[in-house]
């Protein structure tokens, strides 16, 4: 039963993810190892449509995912299965508020919460790294494109010097690929 | 009795539509529709809505609905917002998806995909880039950057039971901390 399959690990993504954004990409890495729903190839296309369409960033890669997973019915349920646990402890928060947002447990629990989520966020660079430039699959390439580590230096220097919106470089990249033949 | 549904539902799909890559363009449009359009919050209280809803788990603009929504306009409302949150992604996602399904076999389309995933690289080593500037700041963390990268990385561990080690640690840390100022 795929779509129970599917809601089981999108209410622990939704329930484990923090700080928005691509948060949930380290989870939806461990489920290219777990179940043959998607590759780490079409994770990376997801990564990118995902930037590049309007939405929360986590709610299109979940609606990507869950879609290439079990078609139509599988987006719906991913995506639904991703906000249900936000709602539900949001709601609980929210009849607790003056007490909780300035509770020292929380502070030191992030504390240890920001370093992680950063190491986790820098092992999905290396293996996207390896993916975008390299013929293996893994975190290490087995061969390396000079033609791609070129693109993804350039790329970097872009990003990091102008930090213009995501769907710029998507849209850069898919040019140059094009054109090139990457 | 269906007005607070509707107005809503409503404002948190034109929220949700216009956050474009990242959580970080929802807060402009928030403070002209809720400070300066309705008047339900003040700047401040906005910005602290925010933090809160950066901190708790799953999706930023799903937190701020709950949050703002809820405590003036009720629970159905919020659920309301929410589902106002899921729709605008879930229709244009879905097309994409399905029309890139169609073409994904082209070579044009191949090659333009090789080139993304250079991109995409880059985005989120950049995206890496800022949580390490903001979150690593002392040896101890360094330790549990390192430690959740390799984890990660050779796969020793889930990306859940990382995090839950990680705040357990945090908690830990900040005991033997406190413990350690008191004489």
């Amino acid at each position: 039963m795929i779509y129970a399959h599917l809601a089981w690990e999108f209410l622990q993504i939704g329930l484990f993810a923090i700080g928005g954004g691509l948060a949930a990409l380290p989870f939806l890495h461990d489920l290219v190892g777990k179940y043959d729903w998607f590759t780490l190839a079409e994770l990376a296309d997801m990564v990118a449509v995902a930037e590049s369409t309007p939405g929360p960033v986590g709610l299109n890669m979940a609606t990507y995912a869950g879609y290439q997973a079990a078609g139509l019915l599988g987006g719906v349920v991913a995506s639904v299965a991703l906000i249900l646990p936000s709602i539900l402890v949001a709601s609980l928060v929210c009849r607790f508020l003056t007490r909780f947002s300035n509770s020292r447990a929380i502070e030191q629990m992030f504390a240890g919460l920001r370093p992680a989520v950063a190491g986790l966020m820098s092992a999905i660079g290396l293996s996207l790294i390896s993916l975008a430039v390299g013929a293996g699959s893994g975190a290490f390439p087995a061969s390396i494109s000079a033609k791609a580590l070129l693109l993804f230096c350039l790329m970097l220097a872009a990003v990091f010097i102008w930090k213009k919106h995501p769907i710029v470089y998507v849209a850069a990249g898919a040019v140059i690929g094009a054109l090139f033949r990457f | 009795m269906a007005k607070p549904l509707l107005d809503a539902f409503l404002l948190f799909c034109r929220v949700s539509a216009v956050a474009f890559g990242g959580g970080y363009t929802v807060l402009p449009l928030l403070q002209k529709e809720l400070v300066d359009g309705r008047g339900w919050l003040t700047e401040a209280e906005l910005s602290d809505c925010y933090a809160l809803a950066q901190c708790l788990p799953g999706l930023i603009v799903i937190n701020m609905a709950v949050l703002v929504v809820r405590p003036r306009l009720g629970r159905a409302a919020a659920w309301s917002a929410c589902l106002g949150v899921l729709l605008p992604p879930l229709l244009i996602v879905l097309l994409i998806a399905a029309l890139l399904g169609n073409f994904v076999h082209l070579p044009v389309v191949q090659h333009a995909l090789a080139g993304i995933r250079c991109a995409v690289a880059a985005l989120v080593v950049w995206s890496a880039y800022r949580l390490i500037r903001s979150g690593v700041r002392d040896w101890p963390a360094a330790g549990l950057f390192m430690a959740a990268l390799a984890l990660l990385l050779f796969d020793w561990l889930s990306p859940a039971l990382i995090i839950l080690a990680a705040a357990g640690a945090g908690l830990l840390l900040g005991r033997l901390r406190e413990r350690r100022a008191k004489p």
